[in-house]
């Protein structure tokens, strides 16, 4: 079958469509105006930029949003790990049962959140831990444990444990073993989930706005303020200010995608 | 006794800060639990503190009757009125834009696909304030595309999307169906990629038809894994909360069950949290059992582990 123009020129509108909303925002956020007018009227000036990176609040919304999201990092890889090691490596009572509640919990857990949004508020003010970046990021980290032990236990299932016993053989402490030899071949799966729950704690709004206030606030609480005083905040900056923060996770989002065709594909 | 070791310190931590909440919501939905009472102070506070701040008393079924029966049961069946009609009306556009596209990226047709479709998932990688960010300027009363082209088809007073109820509802549909059609042309190009091409051809050099073709092999190609994407983005339609609470609250929270809680909860100057923790609960409930009801219907977890 031959190119069709008429198919090519329909789908190149198409794309050209429902990528617009983006195009006109990334334009936007370049332009010297804080608006178009229709037929365009684009002055390239990085003026927006520099408003926003002259900004107190955004500096210091960037660093507890890395702070929260590396911490989120660091606590699901070390919990989710060992646990997936023993899903794996281990046979014992229950390990099917709990496995299969993680997979059904990873499946429901969305709407359930919300559910459950009123009572964590409760408990978290309760013990006195609101406006702490390491309980948020505890937080965080509980709602990936299910779905990323699940996610390096089928990963290691690829691993055969043959390098395993056999270091085991040449003598190796358990230690040695882990850190030695399972360690470095779990890495691309250590590498997703730690880029996935990176996105989640980066983009996460509704916990982070009931629970950080003044300084410690993050990030996308800064550029969900501007986006409730939209009138009194010019367009343009308001884009430079969104596109900056959307930045780490889009660049992490395109480098997940070599991973996932290097043999993690099956997390979709 | 070793596995459990290892298993046991993010088992707990899940359960502590994710199972034990929804549980705990439950109960508070037999609550008066409210501004007054809750939530309780921490337990080094001072004596005072503690005692004018009692724990929330047990009130039965008091919060349930009030959503299906009392003073706030007309806004709860709003609510719920609008949610189903935001499915009905998001997912057949969810699944035709999708279906659409995933169609026009899998036509041999078609040039540039792997440009066109590194475009196409964009709104996937994403993240969502951002796409809101961008939507609100087009949507933008004053400066936005929309009303712009409006005016210059001669709409004299374009609508406001932002503040004005139903437009903003309208908006929440295309947004919507922005965000979730990269999924459906995702699934609709991975059911046709693993089309013999010959089939194509065999059909064409037997005299069918473009509309014989798309009904005869496309179309029961498709079909299975349209249902399943069709309930999964039903499910996200019922659970739409995040971009109705960016655009603006004040004027969608009572049109969506999720956002209709929260309200209760943390928007309200009275959070009367036990009422909202059982519109929570049945909007929960409600969810379950639509999905649990759904994957019977359309047989959907036989055909997710055979394919």
């Amino acid at each position: 079958m031959r190119a069709s123009v008429f198919q090519t020129a329909v789908a190149a509108s198409a794309t050209f469509l429902l990528f617009y909303p983006v195009l006109q925002i990334v334009l936007l956020s370049f332009n010297k105006l804080p608006y178009f007018r229709i037929g365009g009227d684009f002055v390239p000036t990085l003026e927006a930029f520099q408003w926003v990176l002259s900004q107190p609040d955004f500096w210091r919304g960037l660093l507890n949003s890395l702070i929260v999201s590396s911490l989120t990092v660091v606590i699901v890889v070390a919990l989710a790990l060992p646990g997936a090691y023993a899903f794996s490596r281990y046979k014992f009572r229950g390990r099917d049962s709990l496995l299969s509640f993680y997979v059904v919990f990873t499946q429901v857990a969305g709407g359930l959140g919300i559910a459950g949004l009123i009572a964590l508020f409760g408990i978290v003010s309760a013990l006195g831990l609101r406006n702490n970046l390491v309980a948020l990021a505890l937080i965080y980290a509980a709602g990936g444990i299910p779905y990323h032990t699940w996610l390096m236990k089928t990963y290691m299932d690829t691993i055969p444990r043959s390098a395993e016993e056999a270091a085991f053989v040449d003598g190796a402490s358990t230690n040695t073993v882990l850190l030695r030899v399972v360690l470095p071949m779990m890495m691309p799966a250590i590498a997703v989930t730690s880029i996935l729950s990176f996105i989640g704690a980066w983009g996460e709004l509704i916990m982070a706005n009931l629970f950080l206030s003044g300084e410690n606030r993050t990030l996308i609480l800064w550029i969900y303020s501007l986006l409730s005083n939209v009138y009194s905040v010019q367009w343009n900056r308001f884009a430079a200010a969104a596109l900056l923060y959307a930045i780490p996770p889009v660049a992490l989002y395109v480098a997940l995608q070599r991973f996932l065709r290097r043999g993690l594909a099956f997390i979709y | 006794m070793r596995p459990l070791w290892l298993i046991l310190p993010g088992l707990f931590l899940f359960l502590f800060f994710n199972l034990w909440p929804i549980v705990y919501s439950v109960y508070i939905s037999f609550t008066d639990a409210n501004i007054r009472n809750f939530p309780t102070p921490p337990p080094w506070a001072p004596e005072e503190l503690k005692q004018a701040r009692p724990p929330p008393d047990y009130v039965g079924l008091k919060n349930y009757v009030s959503i299906f029966a009392g003073p706030a049961a007309s806004g709860f069946f709003n609510a719920f009125l609008w949610t189903l009609i935001f499915v009905a009306v998001s997912v057949p556009a969810k699944v035709a834009v999708g279906t659409l596209v995933g169609l026009l990226m899998s036509s041999e047709k078609v040039l540039g696909k792997s440009i066109m479709r590194a475009f196409l998932v964009v709104p996937w990688a994403l993240p969502l304030i951002l796409s809101v960010v961008a939507w609100r300027y087009v949507f933008d009363p004053a400066f936005g595309p929309v009303n712009q082209l409006l005016r210059y088809f001669g709409v004299g007073n374009p609508p406001d999307w932002i503040v004005n109820k139903d437009y903003a509802y309208a908006a929440m549909v295309v947004i919507e169906t922005w965000l979730a059609y990269p999924f459906i042309m995702t699934v609709v190009i991975g059911a046709l990629a693993n089309v013999p091409r010959a089939a194509y051809e065999a059909a064409y050099i037997d005299g069918a038809g473009r509309w014989d073709i798309f009904t005869k092999i496309t179309l029961p190609l498709i079909k299975r894994p349209l249902i399943y994407a069709s309930v999964m983005t039903a499910a996200a339609s019922l659970q739409f909360f995040l971009v109705a609470f960016l655009w603006n609250f004040i004027q969608l929270y009572d049109r969506f069950i999720l956002a209709y809680g929260y309200y209760w909860a943390f928007g309200s100057p009275f959070r009367e949290y036990g009422l909202a923790a059982a519109v929570l609960t049945v909007s929960a409930l409600f969810i379950s059992v639509f999905m649990l009801a759904a994957i019977r219907l359309t047989g959907l977890l036989k055909g997710a582990y055979e394919s």
